[in-house]
């Protein structure tokens, strides 16, 4: 099971466009924290923007193979040819996406960490890996551990908007508690489709307060 | 001045310094006004020489003094801006 057969028909094609729009942010994120990092040298800014390139990836795989699964559904070919090629495209789409995300969560969980010993990374990315990939149930795994991740993430931004009481760390403290609650989502969209939809719209309020946040940031 | 800086905000009171001092600055200068161990201050130096932040000159008597780059004014501009960004993703180390 696959993100194509959790999403509703009528939904076809909106995923595309919103999974294109959370790559562009991300990627925009990741530019500007590697841009702090070439001048502070700080590992933080480092893990940052690798975490949200690689965020902005799984999007980018995510919206090609989705846009490639609904073309496929719209040739003029045999129904089985059509099913076979969408089981795969649907797939390769997942696959690509999961990983790509689920390494992009564990940089970021990383970097609230605040350590820099390579080993404690190593073992996070292993350990990952491991969960998501042995035995069997990927599917119900990845969003569980997106979910747990996105959940211990949103509590390190809270924290840090509490520290601070800075208007602008409420913003991502907010976005990211609301990537959280997107996860859980699509999580349980494996009942019911509609909430695969909702999981999205989630998404969408989430990356527009990050982008909100960077507009405030360079308005100064 | 705070007594726990990270790199960022020691390398904007560096920049601040030299800028201040009209641009032409001895290193010993640097270290106090920024509060910094020897160490520490070659260390910085090095980097923001690197960086192309400031540019290294010495006068006649072969006194070294430092001077900000457009890249150095440049960062002192956006420093905020900067400072914004992390603080809002608790970026500091």
């Amino acid at each position: 099971m696959t993100t194509g057969y959790l999403s509703p028909t009528w939904f076809y094609g909106y995923d595309v466009v919103l999974e294109f729009i959370f790559a562009i942010i991300a990627f925009t994120i990741a530019g500007f924290a590697w841009r702090i990092y070439r001048i502070s040298s700080q590992d933080s800014a480092k893990y940052l923007s690798l975490s949200f390139l690689l965020i902005s990836l799984s999007y980018i795989a995510q919206s090609v193979f989705n846009l490639l699964f609904i073309s496929k559904l719209n040739e003029n070919i045999s129904v089985t040819s059509k099913i076979s090629w969408a089981i795969i495209l649907d797939q390769l789409g997942f696959y690509f996406h999961m990983i790509l995300f689920i390494l992009g969560l564990a940089v970021l969980l990383f970097m609230t960490f605040k350590t820099t010993k390579e080993r404690s990374f190593l073992i996070l990315i292993a350990l990952t890996l491991v969960a998501l990939l042995v035995y069997e149930s990927i599917f119900f795994k990845y969003y569980l551990l997106a979910s747990i991740y996105l959940g211990f993430i949103a509590w390190y931004f809270i924290e840090n908007f509490i520290a601070s009481k800075n208007p602008k760390a409420f913003l991502i403290s907010l976005a990211f508690t609301l990537l959280f609650f997107g996860y859980f989502n699509f999580f349980l969209a494996i009942n019911n489709e509609m909430f695969y939809a909702v999981g999205h719209f989630l998404e969408l309020a989430a990356y527009v307060l990050i982008l909100v946040n960077f507009y405030l940031v360079l308005k100064k | 001045m705070s007594s726990k800086r990270d790199r960022l905000e020691i390398i904007n009171d560096m920049l601040s310094i030299i800028r201040d001092k009209g641009d032409r600055i001895k290193p010993t200068q640097i270290m106090y006004k920024a509060n910094l161990s020897h160490q520490m201050l070659n260390d910085y130096m090095a980097e923001l020489i690197t960086k192309e932040f400031i540019i290294e000159k010495k006068d006649k008597a072969g006194k070294r003094t430092y001077t900000l780059t457009d890249k150095g004014y440049n960062f002192l501009k956006d420093y905020q801006m900067i400072r914004n960004f992390m603080q809002s993703y608790g970026l500091s180390e």
